[in-house]
């Protein structure tokens, strides 16, 4: 299949944007009051007046499920703004610079790709406490090692590079040569990383927050919408569902994304 | 030789790093734990003697050594909340969380090397719908696939009580079946994984110059497939392995929790909801070893199999 | 008596829905036991000829012709099963990169062994893969019939190709730049090995090179491709020193040469344009020095003088042109 990641870019891109579109929205308007609780109404299925039913404090679960959006997007973005500069740093001493730093930086990196991500983070919330910002830095520090392989390798190579020993060799900085002359060369592997990055985001901030130690209520997230509902699956099937569906595709969406992304950057798969 | 001494040296280090890491998270914590332990109004006297006991008056330099030298003897320190030292309490859940992991790993390798392979052979539309639907398994959350199946399989067919696992022990049948069910939840989103690399993995192989010399030799279709392409795509599957390892090890810390069954993952959510430090803290330790050291295994393995990789 | 003879074969490729000539009506033969010559600069098509004889092209290529004969065998006509039979038994092929084209993952040995399982039901096969390494000039040869490609050098992996495609003694050798990834030493020596098995076994050679030097060496017969047109077909020494097209001129006189010292080195101006830019007319006409009118309309046919062969409106003006220079 030649044109593969044509496909996977199209599907990739509708379903972020479609998503997008949602979060905005949901900053603006939805349907009811996401915080509104109505206990006379809990738990009900799906109505022309709450189409996705209603939790089981009565609030209407499709406005939850659009705003549940805006913390997965923070989340997502936050998180891998946090691993991508602090990788950044890191795999540019380390690719640049060589030597002790080099063995140094990356043998720690290899230390911590060694925690299942998720230990990482609960290791962090358990000494800074949970909720939503916490999570976010946690999240952070689980991607730092996978932006800092790139980034190391991509500045080894273009270490190498003609233009980058000229320039060197024109006494200018090394920081400049860093950012001005290395930094536009590795951006497209940065930026595939950045999108794998942000699925394992989403999808490891549901997983906290589902076992209570990540966003906490009243923030309203997907992965708490699900740890709420765990007890209601069979009075309200679509509680438990939606939310679950949602993280799917918005991770969906990001992964494959970053992998048309990346076989679009890759000669032999063209 | 120097390959081994190497990556032992390595391991040794990453090793160490893990444990300094995981020693100076949890001493960096906020707040004084001999404060927590007396109550703030402890008097002068009494926090310096639990101090002394601790022995949270020595540099931290000596701390860790004694911390790490007893970790390597098997002492973790003693849990809080339970008052019994880390390592029995590991002991008792590892063995359900090593079976469960054990269980997903082989289902993963029975179905998804066989679907990766299908789906390599058909370069077609159904091959695309495959492809994409392994991306979409890869997206799902395991846990939220549990409460699926949980609910499915469990409230709805009635194939077993949810929340009521029966230890193997006592009756392996039940205990079994239940596991299935756990195991089914961690296993599908790492078979996508799988069968995404498989495939990858056998449609790179597929477009090399080797393919079409064994094809200018006579070899047909599928004798090419099962003895050119799949030795040589399925070598670097093996890495992905080690991965998947790490991969299934943290999905169950999580599931454990939907199906409620006993294992370190319930300890670990246990310990961190409770702030049981030296519980987390051993806990960490442990698993992180296990996964390095699991990935060395994997990486001998690859080595051992490869006979371009020279191990001496 | 032609072993091979291949009439009017074309090869497309589709690009956006559009099929694009990559080999535009040739046609030759070749005689029992001779070695033919295909030269030409990369993307001219030689390779895809050599290709399409045992019908090795990727599945997107659109093959026609009006006959392709192997041994009185139809290839046109012949299945997937038949061609299967064909390849490796009567017509095998060796490429540019014996690294890349050993399976990395299985002993060379075994790989040589593999071309005669696939053909015959026999317990020998062992024993023939390694009488086959003694004939390409390999020593030592029950050790290295354990080794993997890797642990070989480039000249004897090259050896191991010759002896996997050797083996059940073909009736026609495709080789496909043979030599273009080797030292210029062992190129000799390789040279020399196909040379011997042509010889011993009587195996006909189609010898695929963009270097003349080395088509020299070892051709009786040479075609010139350029653009997917022959443009030029004679006798080796005839061609080398009676070249009429201005393409192949051109490509002679760049070959460096020591006598004639104070000449500089002669060039063919402009670049191959891609697939998709075919001219109408003459193919060379883009780069030619002597292009007219009519080369810009059709096509000049190949004209034959005797054996020799040009592809050219006005070859007779050229050498005219040439000479009073």
């Amino acid at each position: 299949m030649k044109r593969e990641y044509s496909v996977y870019l199209k599907v990739g891109t509708v379903i972020i944007t479609a998503m997008l579109i949602m979060m905005v929205v949901s900053i603006f308007f939805t349907p009811y009051d996401p915080e509104k609780m109505d206990v006379e109404h809990r738990l009900q299925g799906p109505t022309w007046k709450h189409i996705l039913g209603t939790d089981n404090f009565g609030r209407d679960i499709f406005s939850r499920i659009m705003q549940g959006s805006q913390t997965a997007f923070t989340v997502g973005l936050v998180s891998v703004t946090i691993g991508l500069t602090i990788g950044l740093v890191i795999g540019g001493i380390a690719g640049y610079f060589g030597g002790w730093a080099d063995n140094l930086l990356m043998r720690s990196m290899d230390a911590m790709i060694a925690f299942p991500g998720i230990i990482i983070a609960l290791m962090f919330v358990t000494i800074w406490g949970y909720g939503i910002t916490n999570t976010m830095i946690a999240l952070g520090i689980m991607a730092v090692p996978r932006f800092a392989r790139i980034a190391r390798s991509g500045f080894l190579q273009a270490k190498e590079l003609m233009y980058v020993k000229m320039a060197k060799s024109i006494g200018v900085s090394n920081l400049r040569i860093m950012f001005v002359h290395i930094l536009p060369n590795i951006i497209s592997p940065l930026i595939v990383a950045a999108s794998l990055g942000f699925a394992s985001a989403v999808l490891a901030e549901a997983g906290l927050s589902y076992l209570g130690l990540g966003v906490q209520p009243p923030d309203p997230s997907w992965g708490t919408m699900l740890h709420e509902s765990q007890l209601y699956f069979n009075r309200a099937p679509l509680f438990s569902i939606a939310p679950g569906i949602m993280i799917t595709l918005l991770v969906f969406g990001f992964n494959m994304f970053g992998d048309g992304l990346r076989d679009l950057n890759d000669p032999r798969k063209r | 030789m120097n390959y081994l001494i190497k990556r032992t040296v390595s391991i040794v280090f990453i090793l160490l790093f893990v444990s300094i890491l995981t020693f100076l998270v949890f001493e960096v914590i906020p707040g004084d734990p001999v404060l927590a332990k007396l109550g703030i109004d402890a008097d002068e006297a009494q926090v310096e003697a639990l101090r002394e006991e601790l022995g949270l008056n020595r540099p931290l330099a000596v701390r860790y050594a004694s911390w790490i030298s007893n970790a390597v003897k098997g002492d973790l320190g003693t849990s809080i909340r339970f008052d019994m030292p880390v390592m029995d309490l590991i002991k008792d859940r590892l063995g359900l969380t090593a079976l469960i992991t054990a269980m997903s790993l082989i289902l993963i390798i029975v179905v998804g090397f066989p679907l990766g392979i299908l789906i390599a052979r058909h370069e077609n539309i159904f091959g695309l719908g495959l492809s994409l639907l392994s991306q979409v398994g890869m997206a799902i959350p395991s846990f939220w696939l549990g409460i699926i199946i949980t609910s499915v399989f469990g409230l709805s067919l009635k194939l077993f009580v949810p929340g009521q696992y029966v230890p193997i022990a006592e009756d392996p049948r039940a205990g079994f079946s239940y596991l299935f069910f756990v195991v089914l939840a961690i296993a599908i989103p790492n078979i996508a994984v799988i069968v995404r690399y498989l495939r990858d993995s056998v449609l790179e192989q597929k477009g090399q110059d080797y393919i079409r010399t064994a094809r200018s030799k006579g070899g047909g279709e599928n004798y090419i497939m099962y003895n050119h392409i799949l030795r040589n795509a399925l070598l670097p599957v093996i890495t992905v392995l080690g991965m998947l390892t790490a991969n299934v090890l943290g999905g169950s810390l999580v599931v454990e929790k939907v199906f409620n069954v006993p294992g370190i993952g319930r300890l670990l959510i246990m310990a961190v909801s409770t702030q049981d430090l030296p519980l987390v803290e051993g806990i960490v330790l442990y698993l992180a070893a296990i996964v390095v050291l699991i990935n060395f295994g994997v990486d001998l393995l690859y080595r051992v199999i490869d006979p371009r990789i020279n191990l001496t | 008596m032609a072993i091979l003879s291949v009439k009017n074969l074309s090869i497309s490729f589709p690009i956006d829905k559009q099929y694009y000539q990559a080999v535009d009506r040739i046609s030759f033969s070749l005689s029992e036991g001779k070695i033919l010559g295909i030269v030409g600069e990369s993307g001219c098509g030689k390779s895809l000829t050599a290709l399409s004889i045992i019908k090795l092209l990727p599945p997107k290529a659109l093959l026609t012709a009006d006959q392709i004969c192997f041994n009185g065998t139809d290839i046109l006509a012949a299945d997937e099963h038949g061609m299967r039979e064909l390849r490796g038994n009567d017509i095998s092929m060796i490429f540019q990169e014996p690294m890349t084209s050993l399976n990395p993952l299985i002993k060379v040995g075994k790989q040589i062994a593999e071309t005669v399982t696939l053909h015959q039901k026999t317990n020998n096969a062992a024993k023939e893969a390694l009488e086959i390494m003694k004939q390409v000039g390999l020593n030592n040869v029950e050790d290295i019939y354990n080794q993997y490609p890797h642990q070989l050098s480039g000249g004897m992996r090259q050896r191991i190709m010759i002896a996997m495609a050797m083996v059940l003694k073909p009736r026609l050798l495709i080789a496909d730049e043979p030599t273009t990834a080797l030292d210029v030493t062992i190129q000799a020596q390789i040279l020399d090995l196909m040379k011997q098995l042509n010889r011993k076994f009587g195996t006909a050679i189609i010898f695929i090179s963009h270097d003349l030097g080395v088509i020299r060496q070892m051709c009786d017969e040479v075609i010139v491709m350029y653009m997917g047109n022959i443009i030029e077909v004679a006798g080796t020494e005839e061609l080398l020193f009676n070249p009429q097209h201005p393409y192949t001129i051109g490509l002679l006189a760049a070959i460096p040469n020591p006598s004639r010292k104070k000449k500089s080195l002669f060039t063919i101006a402009g670049r191959v344009p891609g697939i998709t830019e075919r001219p109408a007319g003459c193919s060379f006409a883009t780069r030619c020095g002597f292009v007219t009118e009519p080369c810009l309309r059709s096509k000049p046919p190949l004209v034959y003088q005797q054996s020799h062969g040009v592809s050219c409106f006005n070859y007779q003006d050229i050498k005219r042109e040439i000479k009073d220079v």
